[in-house]
């Protein structure tokens, strides 16, 4: 043991060691950016001087490269040493004053401008030897070095050739101080990292758009109502959110939902694979806008659990009011509203027949307008901030077998990876990790890494207890706000009961549990050929928002089409035959009432119903025979009367829901041709 | 060490005996110097037009020819002496020769034409003892470099070579060498004058068998060039010295370090070697003293910082030439992680004269601190350019007054830089001051291995110690940041100052950057070469401030600061100066007034030095 004094302190340290790892050992902080533990020293930065007197003689030496001797006194901090300490700082800025990790030297020395002009503002190497050192010390390859005088030194391979080494080894790189090692300009340190890395980028990228595509190419296929042999709801069927909340609420094992069994095993393996490889909204969003943190509020980052556990909260309790909110809804409802009339409007012969939707029916693209407008203030607003199935994978993800890790032994903190980040899940504060529940493993951040720090390891981390989870007070709000929710399923504002039973829906659904099944994806809509399915705003209550209404006065109900049957993921329409959809009490939806005030006896109704429904009546106190449903009849509300019926403005004959058809005003009685 | 041949009359002795009796010392002998300087300016087409002119007139037998080491004079080369007489002549040309052998050599004339002529009385000199620039001189290691054949080893056995080596390593034991260096007070001469006794003694001490020892002949500096005349002209002697260190020390093998550029001198001390090696001076045994040595000529690429010794050390290891820090030193880690000792030309050509005379004598010559004489290459603004030994102690005025003869000008001498790059620009008025390490080491200047740049009225002294820095950016091998970073932002200030965009503060800044780099860096060129820029700033900060305040450069030399102006009163309207401008930036009329555009003037100088009437001048 050698005896020496630090600042005062007397230190006993073993032989050999240096003045900086005596320091270390007391504690004592000393600047230092070329020196490793690992390593031999070097005495490259000179941030480490010092003040040592030994044999009555005080000199200014680095600490690093000078070994511990009996009897030595060592100051860390005088006023010669700080001012060289500065300097040298200084002279380090002012070569690489981009670089983070020198910005943060100099700052803890005191120096928040850089004195002097670079002709290259883009250096980052600050020639300390590190690479070198492991090269030769570590990996004894010997493949770095140095060549050249003064500012001319650069730090490359013999002749400035790759080394096939390179592409194995990198373990230069973990020890460069700034990130520059991977930008030498002939060793392309960490090629063969990055090329690995850029190839899963580009697949994940071709995947993505591919599922856009494919997504895109199935929502035409609805349009044009080719449904089979195509599984165009596959998209609904594969989402777990939408398969955790509909049997939830309905009460009803949903068998269409199995594929989102698959989704779950692959955000337990993978991570929030959805979102990066899968998610064709989340393809939609990464067209434009600005990557990394913007948004200064990123606790909202929360509101997507509330969004969710509200959600799942209803569903518990019955109720899918807000499953508009969820994406894959979202994006269709957005198609949906666009490619409808455009392609009514394409297809009809005499174009001015074509009638312009309202605004009820545009409204359904709202939620898609609105995530696109915000996508502009950060890429994926919707998916950092409100997205409840990016939440809900996004929980599934905080316990997937892979997981984005950044390598704190090699990271400089220069925030790279942040500036290439989708998602803004990278955390400045947080060492540049992420939270797993944010990151959609899209893998961008991997190759800019100047580090080679970020990989993508099987079995790393876990579960709860991780740094990113939410705490109890978070935890706590998102309980209240689900109470909130709830107590808002129960609320009763209105009539909204009444007008709950007061609109028609599609075939079958009468009979079915309709709204706690209902998922709002309209696709039912998007698919019915005669636009008989339109969507509800709030006539049918609150809750019924964006759930498909049909309306005689639009369409009518085709005899022999179960389409909507087929297309529903979640069987709110039940999938139905076509001899169950005929059958009024199976696939009805409403009962037709010819009102005798305003019938003009055309009787085109009775000629044109398809299930026969009609009988002939006279009606006390009219003049004439009228059309009339017989009481016994089939009438699954398909509407045929009304459509046919020419005096639709007076509604002659009105469609009305199982239990809602008034009684006859008039006595009327069976007419008999004589 | 026990010497069973002490008795046995040497075959060195032998030989030595056999030449002295052939030898006739009255018999004439031509010699040419050749060293670098001579050889530019034609020593060895003299040398082969006198062999011929020799055979020509028959004289063959009457007169030896031969060519010698660098004589120091270098401003009036060719240099060529006639022995024994020591007449001198100066600046002789091929035509000359047969001159020469006709008159001087046959008839004993003297040719007049060819003698030195004193700049200052414009008397002739006849003799070479009688000029004063070897007049002033206490010429020890360049005593024989002009008389003996460089390439020759019966020349040096001639004058009295390696009777030290015998007297070494036969009669004394390493210890009573190291002693006896000790005693002497010899500092080394690579610059920083660490006592060479003492050295040799740590490095003797050190543990282990394996030892090494060093020749540092990586002589970088501009305007230095010692080291190579010493090599040049008497290799033998730099051998011999290294060979006794070697035996102190315990060596038994040696680097001779020199630079690439130096092929007179790589030559001359490999034919050295061979020659000593063939006599059994060198490799196993030497004269039976059982003493094993062997020396490797190492070249090195040149770079200036290989003069410094951990850098030379990895050079020669094969790994880049930058140094490392010390401790471990040298002598106790050095070449291969050995016992090293390194040093300079001088100092181990000074060691056969301290053996052979004794430490006392040595001793007497110098000051308290400093012992002996030391060798500096004077040049700059002054009458007599070239190398010069003189004791230690001796005063600035007198190196530069006396026996550098002054001013070649009407104008007054303003400095000398003293040390090359590392060191610092000492005004004129503090040349009283003598010359050894410590007193210059008090006025920020250094001894460095003894470069000496005089600097008149005409040099701007921003512009040398940019210059300097610029030599220094240049060569720093870019290890540490203090010397990479440092020297080059440096160098930028001064760049700025002297452009005329110098800020105030800048000065400040630089003494600032000055400190810090002295502490920070890691080597010698590091921690000196901020002294150019801090001496002058010391001495001449008016200078500094007129650059940066008025914008202007009071010497006239910094380029974008000075107008070139035409005195109408001194213009004879001769259009020389129009007819050499190549810019067209004079017009004028012949017999009228000239006048300079100052927008086209690139400021070249050629109009003022072409002018006859001193009519152009700077403002």
């Amino acid at each position: 043991m050698v005896n020496l004094t630090i600042n005062g302190e007397k230190l006993a340290v073993a032989e050999n060691s240096t003045v900086l790892e005596a320091a270390q050992q007391a504690g004592i902080h000393i600047p230092t950016m070329c020196s490793h533990k690992d390593l031999t020293p070097y005495g490259a930065c000179r941030l480490c001087v010092v003040e040592v007197k030994r044999n009555g003689r005080t000199v200014v030496t680095t600490s690093c490269n000078t070994p511990v001797e009996e009897g030595m006194d060592v100051t860390t901090e005088t006023e010669e040493v700080n001012a060289t300490r500065k300097t040298m700082a200084n002279l380090l800025y002012s070569r690489c004053p981009e670089v983070p990790a020198i910005q943060r030297m100099a700052a803890s020395v005191g120096l928040l401008q850089p004195s002097f002009e670079n002709a290259n503002p883009k250096e980052d190497c600050i020639l300390c030897g590190m690479c070198v050192r492991a090269c030769d010390d570590i990996a004894q390859e010997h493949v770095l070095g140095f060549v050249g005088r003064g500012m001319d030194r650069k730090v490359t391979t013999a002749f400035d050739v790759r080394q096939e080494v390179c592409d194995t080894c990198n373990k230069c790189v973990t020890y460069c101080p700034t990130g520059a090692i991977t930008h030498l300009e002939a060793p392309k340190i960490g090629l063969g990292f990055k090329k690995k890395a850029h190839t899963w980028k580009v697949a994940r990228v071709i995947f993505q758009y591919t599922t856009l595509l494919v997504f895109l190419g199935l929502m035409a296929a609805t349009l044009f109502n080719v449904l089979q042999p195509l599984t165009v709801n596959i998209f609904s069927r594969l989402n777990p959110l939408q398969a955790l909340v509909a049997p939830l609420a309905g009460r009803d094992l949903i068998t269409n939902y199995i594929p989102a069994l698959l989704t779950v095993v692959l955000t337990i393996v993978f991570g929030r694979v959805w979102c990066g490889w899968f998610c064709p909204l989340g393809a939609v969003f990464e067209l434009f806008g600005r990557k990394d943190r913007h948004f200064k509020w990123q606790n909202m980052r929360k509101l997507k659990y509330v969004i969710l556990a509200v959600i799942v909260v209803m569903a518990a309790f019955g109720g899918l009011a807000f499953m508009w909110f969820e994406p894959i809804t979202v994006f269709i409802r957005g198609l949906t509203a666009i490619f409808k009339p455009l392609i009514q409007y394409v297809q009809l012969d005499k174009k001015k027949d074509f009638i312009m939707p309202g605004f009820q029916w545009f409204a359904i693209a709202i939620p898609f307008v609105f995530a696109l407008l915000v996508n502009i203030i950060e890429k994926r607003f919707w998916c950092r901030y409100l997205c409840p199935l990016g939440a809900l994978v996004g929980l599934g993800s905080k316990f997937s077998w892979i997981k984005r890790f950044v390598n704190q032994d090699s990271c400089v903190k220069c925030g790279e990876c942040a500036t290439h980040c989708p998602m803004g899940a990278i955390s400045p504060e947080n060492d540049f990790k992420s939270d797993p529940a944010e990151c959609i493993m899209c893998m961008d951040c991997a190759e800019p890494c100047p580090k080679l720090a970020i990989t993508f390891p099987k079995g790393q981390l876990g579960g709860w207890g991780y740094e990113f989870d939410p705490g109890r007070r978070e935890a706590l709000g998102t309980i209240g706000a689900s109470a909130v929710a709830v107590g808002l399923l129960s609320l009763d504002v209105g009539n909204v009961q009444a007008a709950k039973k007061s609109v028609l829906r599609p075939p079958g659904a009468y009979y079915n549990d309709f709204l706690s099944k209902c998922i709002r994806c309209d696709q039912c809509i998007e698919v019915c050929p005669t636009h008989y399915i339109q969507p509800a705003a709030f006539e049918a209550g609150w809750d019924s928002l964006y759930t498909p209404i049909v309306d005689p006065f639009v369409g009518y109900c085709t005899y022999d089409c179960t389409l909507c049957g087929q297309i529903c993921p979640s069987h709110a329409i039940p999938l139905l035959t076509l001899e169950e959809k005929q059958n009024y009490s199976i696939g009805g939806v409403g009962w037709a009432q010819v009102n005798f005030d305003t019938c003009i006896r055309c009787m085109t109704c009775l000629d044109e119903c398809p299930y026969k429904c009609f009988e002939e009546v006279e009606v006390e106190g009219h003049k004439g025979v009228f059309p009339r449903v017989r009481d016994d009849a089939n009438c699954v509300g398909c509407g045929v009367c009304v459509d046919v019926c020419p005096k639709q403005e007076v509604k002659a004959v009105v469609v009305f829901p199982y239990g809602k058809v008034p009684e006859e005003k008039y006595k009327f009685t069976k007419y008999t041709k004589a | 060490m026990s010497n069973p041949t002490a008795n046995v009359k040497l075959a060195l002795e032998e030989l030595r005996d056999e030449l002295m009796a052939t030898y006739d010392p009255s018999k004439p002998c031509v010699t040419v110097c050749a060293g670098t300087g001579c050889c530019a300016s034609g020593a060895l087409e003299v040398k082969a037009a006198l062999d011929e002119e020799i055979k020509k007139q028959g004289a063959d037998v009457h007169v030896d020819i031969k060519i010698t080491g660098c004589r120091g004079f270098c401003e009036q080369g060719p240099l060529v002496a006639v022995l024994p007489t020591k007449i001198f002549y100066t600046k002789v040309k091929q035509s000359d020769a047969a001159q020469i052998i006709a008159k001087t050599i046959l008839k004993g004339e003297i040719i007049d034409k060819l003698l030195y002529k004193d700049p200052v009385t414009g008397e002739k000199i006849t003799h070479e003892t009688d000029i004063p620039f070897y007049k002033e001189q206490h010429r020890i290691l360049l005593h024989d470099s002009g008389s003996i054949d460089p390439t020759s080893f019966e020349d040096y056995l001639i004058v009295g070579g390696y009777k030290a080596l015998a007297k070494a390593l036969l009669t004394m034991q390493p210890v009573e060498i190291i002693e006896e260096v000790n005693q002497s007070g010899l500092g080394g001469r690579g610059g920083a004058g660490f006592p060479t006794g003492k050295k040799w003694q740590l490095c003797r001490q050190a543990p282990g068998t394996e030892k090494y020892v060093i020749v540092n002949a990586d002589e970088g500096d501009p305007g230095a060039f010692q080291d190579r005349s010493l090599i040049e002209a008497n290799p033998h002697s730099v051998l011999e010295g290294f060979i006794i260190g070697a035996f102190a020390i315990g060596a038994n093998h040696g680097y001779v370090y020199i630079r690439h550029e130096y092929p007179l001198a790589v030559e001359r001390i490999k034919i050295a070697i061979n020659k000593a090696r063939e006599h059994g001076l060198l490799g196993k045994n030497i004269l039976g003293s059982g003493f094993d040595f062997d020396v490797t000529v190492q070249m090195g690429a040149g770079a200036f910082v290989c003069g410094e010794e951990t850098a030379l050390m990895a050079s020669i290891e094969g790994f880049l030439g930058e140094p490392h820090a010390r401790p471990p030193y040298p002598a106790q880690s050095g070449l291969w992680g050995k016992p090293t000792n390194i040093n300079n030309v001088k100092t181990w050509a000074t060691v056969p004269y301290i053996i052979n005379k004794g430490a006392g004598w040595y001793s007497q010559m110098g000051t308290e601190t400093s012992k002996g004489t030391t060798i500096f290459s004077l040049v700059g603004k002054i009458n007599n350019t070239g190398l010069v030994e003189v004791p230690m102690g001796i005063s600035l005025r007198d190196l530069i007054e006396k026996v550098g003869g002054g001013s070649p000008s009407e104008k007054k001498l303003k400095a000398v830089q003293t040390g090359g790059p590392s060191g610092g620009c000492i005004p004129e008025s503090l040349w009283d001051v003598p010359v050894d390490y410590k007193s210059l080491g008090k006025l920020g200047s250094i001894m460095g291995s003894g470069g000496m740049i005089v600097m008149d009225e005409s040099t701007c002294m921003v512009d040398i110690a940019r210059y300097f820095l610029n030599f220094s950016r240049f060569e720093s091998c870019g290890k540490c940041t203090a010397c990479r970073e440092g020297v080059t932002r440096m160098y930028e200030t001064l760049d700025y100052i002297t452009r005329g965009y110098g800020q105030e503060g800048d000065i400040e800044q630089l003494e600032e950057l000055c400190k810090s780099i002295k502490a920070g860096s890691l080597c010698g060129l590091g921690q000196t070469a901020p002294n150019p820029v801090l001496t002058t700033i010391k001495y001449f900060r008016e200078e500094y401030e007129a650059h940066i305040r008025e914008k202007t450069c009071p010497a006239g030399v910094c380029k974008e600061l000075i107008t070139f102006y035409i005195l109408p009163d001194k213009c004879t309207g001769c259009s020389l100066c129009a007819r050499y401008c190549g810019d067209q930036a004079i017009s004028g009329e012949k017999g009228g007034l000239y006048v300079i555009d100052p927008d086209k003037c690139q400021r070249c100088g050629v109009c003022r030095e072409v002018c006859n009437f001193d009519a152009v001048v700077v403002r």
